[in-house]
């Protein structure tokens, strides 16, 4: 008798642990790195993603870099990197982001890796890339 | 959530420290002394005798100091995988861990420190790199130089060294001394690889831009960005033990001139 209510409560307390434990939050993180010369800051909405180089003249205007930790890997996880994205590119004025890198990996947990090139196209050009 | 090892060490200590004070309630209850030494049912034996353990445990690595073992080459030269690092736990505030609610301010990350901080993609990761920028600094990357607000961060060579890197390719770096407006440390980089330029990256309030001393073969702020002052664990202080894994005699594994080296 003595040993189990010694036990249920030990276990009832851990419970409460746990439950109060802090969740997982998983946002991306990410950073951009910069030209020289950068643009002023934009909306992320203006900002489009170019999965190969376009074919029209471009200005670069840094490297983007996201990094998210996923439990599932699904549409959902890319979207919220590539949002992470198009926001640290808007912040140099970038209205476009090429992706150069898009890959899972297991070095420190589930990590989904983007990394990118953060362009700047003319309002003409960018509406003969449209077309 | 996060299930790393400070969770687990506070389960245990919760789920051992309420099993001893139920018993204790017992044997208020029943009159009997709370220390007696007698035969007791098994779980509520070990809870009685490795919690007080548990506890001190807890309470020296949550607020004192822990070992950590350094499992990359990206604070080389300075620090080399293998290396047991004695981590100050108080240095940048006492925080309550798996929480990590802040007690007590003590100090803030200066630069040119080694700290342990967690991942800022996955808290259950811990990382180890040096506070290269201050909130509100401005800092640049030219040519594998560091412009900290637009002062250089002026570099001695010191050689090449040719070593193994994390997944085991044999590579070739240029070693060097640099001082971290008045912190000098070494630093490793290699001619073989691209510069990666940036201008002007400015630190957010309340956070820090970490870099590993190993330039070109470090995961850092220049990935994931920069670290938030609460996800700051403690500062690194020395070297206690470093470990060789690979060494071809068991008597070498221990690389004895590595110890004590104050970081």
């Amino acid at each position: 008798m003595r040993t189990i209510s010694c036990t249920l409560v030990g276990l009832l307390f851990l419970c409460a642990l746990l439950l109060a434990a802090p969740k997982k939050i998983e946002s991306p993180k990410g950073m951009v790195l910069p030209v020289k010369t950068v643009r002023s800051a934009i909306s992320a909405d203006q900002v489009h993603i170019y999965h190969q180089v376009p074919a029209v003249a471009f200005t670069r205007l840094g490297d983007v870099r996201v990094e998210l930790h996923f439990s599932t890997l699904n549409s959902e996880a890319q979207n919220a990197v590539f949002q992470k994205a198009k926001k640290l590119a808007a912040s140099i004025g970038a209205n476009g982001v090429i992706i150069n890198m898009l890959l899972p990996s297991d070095m420190v947990g589930p990590v989904l890796t983007f990394m990118g090139t953060a362009i700047y196209i003319p309002s003409a050009a960018k509406r003969r890339v449209q077309s | 959530m996060i299930l790393d090892f400070p969770l687990i060490l506070l389960s245990v200590v919760v789920f051992t420290g309420a099993v001893a004070l139920c018993d204790f309630i017992f044997c208020i209850c029943k009159g009997e002394p709370l220390l007696e030494k007698k035969k007791r049912p098994l779980v509520i034996e070990y809870a009685r005798a490795f919690f007080p353990v548990l506890l001190a445990v807890f309470l020296i690595r949550s607020f004192v100091a822990q070992p950590y073992r350094v499992p990359t080459g990206s604070l080389e030269p300075t620090v080399i995988p293998g290396d047991f690092i004695f981590v100050n736990q108080f240095q940048y505030g006492l925080r309550f861990p798996v929480w990590n609610k802040k007690i007590m301010s003590v100090s803030e990350p200066k630069r040119g420190q080694i700290a342990l901080f967690y991942y800022p993609v996955n808290h259950a990761v811990t990382f180890v790199k040096r506070v290269i920028g201050l909130p509100g600094d401005h800092i640049s990357y030219i040519n594998k130089t560091l412009y900290i607000n637009g002062k250089e961060q002026k570099q001695k060579y010191l050689g090449t060294v040719t070593r193994l890197d994390d997944f085991g390719q044999l590579n070739t770096y240029q070693k060097y001394q640099e001082d971290l407006m008045g912190v000098k440390h070494d630093i490793f980089v290699r001619p073989d690889m691209p510069a990666h330029n940036f201008y002007n990256v400015v630190v957010p309030k309340d956070d820090y831009f970490m870099m590993g001393d190993n330039r070109d073969d470090s995961d850092d702020s220049r990935y994931w960005g920069p670290v938030q002052r609460n996800d700051f664990i403690g500062r690194a202080e020395f070297i206690w033990m470093s470990w060789k894994a690979n060494s071809a005699h068991w008597y070498d594994h221990i690389r004895w001139d590595r110890i004590g080296k104050k970081l």
